[in-house]
């Protein structure tokens, strides 16, 4: 039995232990003595959002696989735990063999969203490795990041020793192995950091020195050390159908968010909607194998006991192969009790037919995501669903027998005028319309619209990372108007407005699109007991003020000016494939209130096409042969 | 068709919550393809049903659930299906086939039949020991001995004071502690079986507690380990371990 690393007085004390147990059904364990590299892997958020990460899984799995090396998991402790670890000098230490992190030759952390920020110093803090990157020594572990949030890694680069920027599944095991051929020369962990700045997509923030000009925008970006690159390139997966995937997914004894087995159909997306930040930076399209995906699926629920699968990808829609995989996943499954859930799905005939199979259509609802309420302003997002299709969407539906309809919007984005904002109580109002079309006799009692919004936030590597976010003050009046006109609406009883608030969405904004000055910010909120940002019941806003207050934060720099076109931005050092030139062409296009094709309808020329493969080869072919 | 399957909960999985228990078996009994019966409807789950609940941070080699299957090979092949399924801490430990339930009776609940359980109280020694385990012992069978052993019982309702002394059906102190319960230095192992179930259930923490009381000493919940080891169910006077019931 696996000796704890807390006392069950400790563990008795908190709440859900299990999330610190370990010994999960299908969780690695290895002998010490038969693994000479051990690598950490961290969420830093709470246990059960980590668990439900598929990143992770896949990770796990890959880095387990290699010989010799033993990959353990750590999420962040919650609150009541943190507090007993600090009085009682507790080390933080991994779930698999309750060592301390602190013993380990590597930390993994996925950076998935800015909130968690403050939880990766607490991380770091808690395993008692010092928390600049600068002030560690030989014995401390090499402090990684990854995920969508090192596309711009500068807001937390002090805390890094390198990032990886790109997809996890292609040099890992180079890296692992410069580790132990650094090790056999009796190599400096500095000697290790210029070996590991010579692979692609490694980005080394120490190796760069960033000079400002007077205006606090950035003059320049330049390497201080032979090995760093100018730009780094980001690493890609071009053989999905071929790489690693978890046959045995760790099966958490908690009940957590994402308690399913998730199959990725495709990573990527061909949409190309200009507020969204993983369109941009997973292209280009690549689809897996619809029999991969089929051995797969079949494997992991046998090996996890899990009762739904979801299919995962930005919009699995466009996964060519849908309705042979769906329609294989439904017979098969039929027989084991296993449910399907099929988020990012377009409304159609085919959408419909699937979700009254795997659905109880009584208690489910359709969910469209129109983003903005106008036409004109969903041009201007290139986000491609019309009216028409919404509305012929939802009578299909409402004849099948739905009634409950959701819709997401965003407010604050860029052109946004309260024309715009009315349209969505009035896009609202026309589906409970098309809804009581319907002879009494045949409806299923009341209709009910749920549209909700969010505040949008601009993102590094999209088209809209140039422009100004609205004010908090501006988000509060625009979610206050559009209450205002749903009640105005003639079906206003059928329509329930909700909106998310705008506390954490200035904060987002500014590490979005921040610098490496902010690392200062951070230090100081967590110094002041800033942890778990992202959860409303943690989240200490009074905190924040005041370490905004004592930095000079400069919100009118980092979130509410328009830049300017050529202005050099924190993230410009990384090649995500995409050019700064289509970013702003497109951002171009979008101001014209113009719709750019989906790459399957032509070729946009974003720059993806370097990676030599998924969409921008069959389109490219299809184009020159013409 | 109606399996009883007794298994044990031991180690490190002492701290899963009930609700983790079920939903570790449900997939469980999943991974290991039994052939098992789901409810009707758009939401089948399986029909499974617990016994009496063990409280989180216990141990126990004495834990049952009823589970409806279609059809099975033997009691021993789901045996061992679901032991190649069980991670360190979990143990399948019998499977048996429950008699058909006579047309027109009601299914008799596995919760009702529980009416007495057998524990092992470990000392752990870890804080200061007022009284070495010898006085601990001497002083604990006095205690036992008293006509009257009053408790204070927390329930949804209200605190109640009840006398424990006819709910306590046996103590003894030389039974050695099992292959499954927790090691502990100290050595102190109390049995002790205690009326359960749905009326009068007796958690082994409040009979400690009141033999503190009655000792003078403050009480440490952490210092004792509880493992179950059995649960009774009663045919005439007799109480027969529930895995027995229908033999």
């Amino acid at each position: 039995m696996q000796k704890l690393a807390l006392s069950d007085e400790i563990l008795m004390n908190i709440e859900k232990p299990v999330r610190y147990i370990g010994g999960e059904v299908n969780s690695i364990k290895k002998s010490k003595d038969e693994v000479d590299v051990r690598f950490c892997m961290c969420f830093p958020d709470v246990y059960e959002i980590g668990m439900s990460h598929l990143g992770i899984q896949i990770l796990y799995d890959m880095f387990n696989k290699f010989d010799g090396v033993w990959c353990e998991r750590v999420y962040s402790p919650w609150p009541d735990l943190d507090k007993i670890m600090r009085e009682k000098h507790i080390p933080l230490f991994a779930l698999e063999s309750q060592d301390p992190i602190k013993d380990f030759d590597f930390l993994g952390i996925t950076l998935q969203y800015e909130m968690c920020y403050t939880n990766i110093l607490q991380i770091l803090d808690l395993s008692g490795i010092p928390l600049s990157a600068a002030e560690r020594t030989e014995d401390d572990p090499i402090v990684i990041g990854g995920g969508p949030c090192s596309y711009n890694p500068e807001p937390i680069a002090d805390f890094f020793d390198f990032f990886y920027i790109g997809e996890g599944e292609t040099v890992y095991e180079d890296i692992i192995n410069l580790y132990r051929k650094n090790r056999e020369n009796g190599g400096s962990r500095r000697d290790f950091l210029e070996m590991v700045a010579d692979v692609e997509g490694m980005y080394v923030p120490m190796f760069y020195d960033v000079e400002y000009n007077e205006d606090q925008t950035i003059k320049s970006f330049e390497p201080n050390n032979p090995h760093a690159k100018r730009t780094i390139r980001k690493q890609v997966e071009m053989k999905l159908s071929d790489t690693y995937y978890p046959d045995k997914p760790v099966v958490p004894f908690l009940q957590v968010v994402q308690d399913k087995v998730t199959l990725e159909i495709q990573r990527g997306c061909i949409r190309g909607c200009r507020f969204c930040q993983a369109g941009m930076l997973y292209r280009p399209i690549r689809e897996r194998d619809v029999n991969f995906l089929k051995e797969q699926a079949v494997k992991m629920i046998k090996n996890t006991g899990h009762e739904e699968i979801t299919l995962s990808s930005l919009s699995s829609s466009d996964y060519k192969a849908l309705p042979e995989l769906v329609y294989f996943l439904i017979d098969y499954f039929k027989k084991l009790q296993v449910n399907i859930s099929l988020p990012s799905l377009r409304i159609d005939a085919f959408a419909l037919d699937v979700m009254s199979k795997v659905q109880d259509i009584k208690k489910s609802s359709l969910t469209f995501a129109p983003e903005a309420g106008s036409q004109r302003l969903r041009n201007v997002i290139n986000k491609g669903l019309t009216e028409e299709n919404i509305l012929n969407g939802s009578m299909d539906a409402f004849r099948g027998g739905w009634n409950n309809v959701k819709l997401y919007f965003m407010l604050g984005l860029p052109t946004e005028t309260e024309e715009d904002i009315e349209q969505i109580a009035v896009l609202a109002d026309k589906i409970a319309r098309e809804y009581y079309e319907i002879p009494k006799d045949q409806r299923n009692g009341r209709v009910q619209i749920t549209p909700s919004t969010s505040f949008f936030v601009p993102k590094p590597f999209t088209p809209f990372q140039w422009v100004s976010m609205n004010r908090e003050e501006q988000f509060r009046a625009k979610a206050r108007f559009l209450k205002q006109k749903v009640t105005e609406q003639l079906n206003a009883r059928s329509i329930h407005y909700k909106w998310h608030d705008s506390d954490l969405t200035i904060l987002e904004g500014i590490f979005a699109r921040g610098d490496r000055r902010l690392s200062k910010l951070l230090l100081n909120v967590y110094k002041k007991g800033a942890i778990f940002d992202a959860w409303t019941d943690q989240f200490k806003k009074d905190l924040w003020d005041k370490a905004m207050e004592e930095e000079k934060t400069d919100l009118e720099f980092y979130v509410f000016r328009e830049r300017e076109k050529d202005e050099l931005f924190p993230w410009d050092f990384i090649n995500a494939g995409i050019t700064k030139e289509f970013l702003w062409r497109e951002y171009q296009t979008g101001l014209n209130e113009k719709v750019t094709p989906n790459c399957r309808k032509g070729c946009a020329r974003c720059g993806a096409f370097e990676f030599h493969g998924g969409i921008c080869y069959e389109v490219r072919e299809k184009e020159e042969a013409k | 068709m109606t399996l009883r399957i007794k298994f044990a909960k031991y180690g490190n999985l002492k701290f899963l919550s009930h609700l983790d228990v079920m939903r570790f078996f449900q997939k469980a009994i999943r991974r290991a393809e039994i052939d098992v019966k789901y409810s009707e409807g758009y939401h089948p789950h399986q029909l499974m049903s617990f016994a009496a609940p063990l409280g989180v941070g216990q141990t126990s080699e004495g834990e049952y659930f009823d589970l409806e299957i279609n059809s099975m090979e033997s009691t021993q092949d789901v045996l061992e299906r679901l032991n190649a399924q069980m991670p360190e801490g979990f143990k399948i430990i019998h499977v048996s086939l429950l008699p058909p339930t006579p047309p027109q009776t009601k299914k008799e609940s596995l919760m009702a039949l529980v009416k007495a359980s057998d524990y092992l109280v470990l000392r752990k020694g870890l804080a200061d020991l007022p009284l070495t385990n010898q006085e601990f012992l001497g002083k604990f069978s006095e205690f036992v001995k008293e006509p009257e052993i009053l408790a204070i019982k927390t329930t949804k309702v209200g605190d109640t004071e009840i006398n424990l002394a006819p709910f306590i059906y046996d103590v003894r102190f030389d039974v050695q502690p099992t292959e499954l319960t927790p090691k502990y230095e100290n050595g102190l192992c109390l049995y002790l079986k205690l009326c359960a179930g749905n009326e009068n259930h007796i958690r082994p923490e409040l009979l400690m507690k009141a033999f503190h009381a009655y000792a003078g000493m403050e009480y440490d919940q952490y210092e004792f380990q509880v493992h179950r080891l059995e649960a009774y169910a009663r045919r005439e006077n007799e109480l027969v371990p529930i895995c027995n019931y229908h033999d």
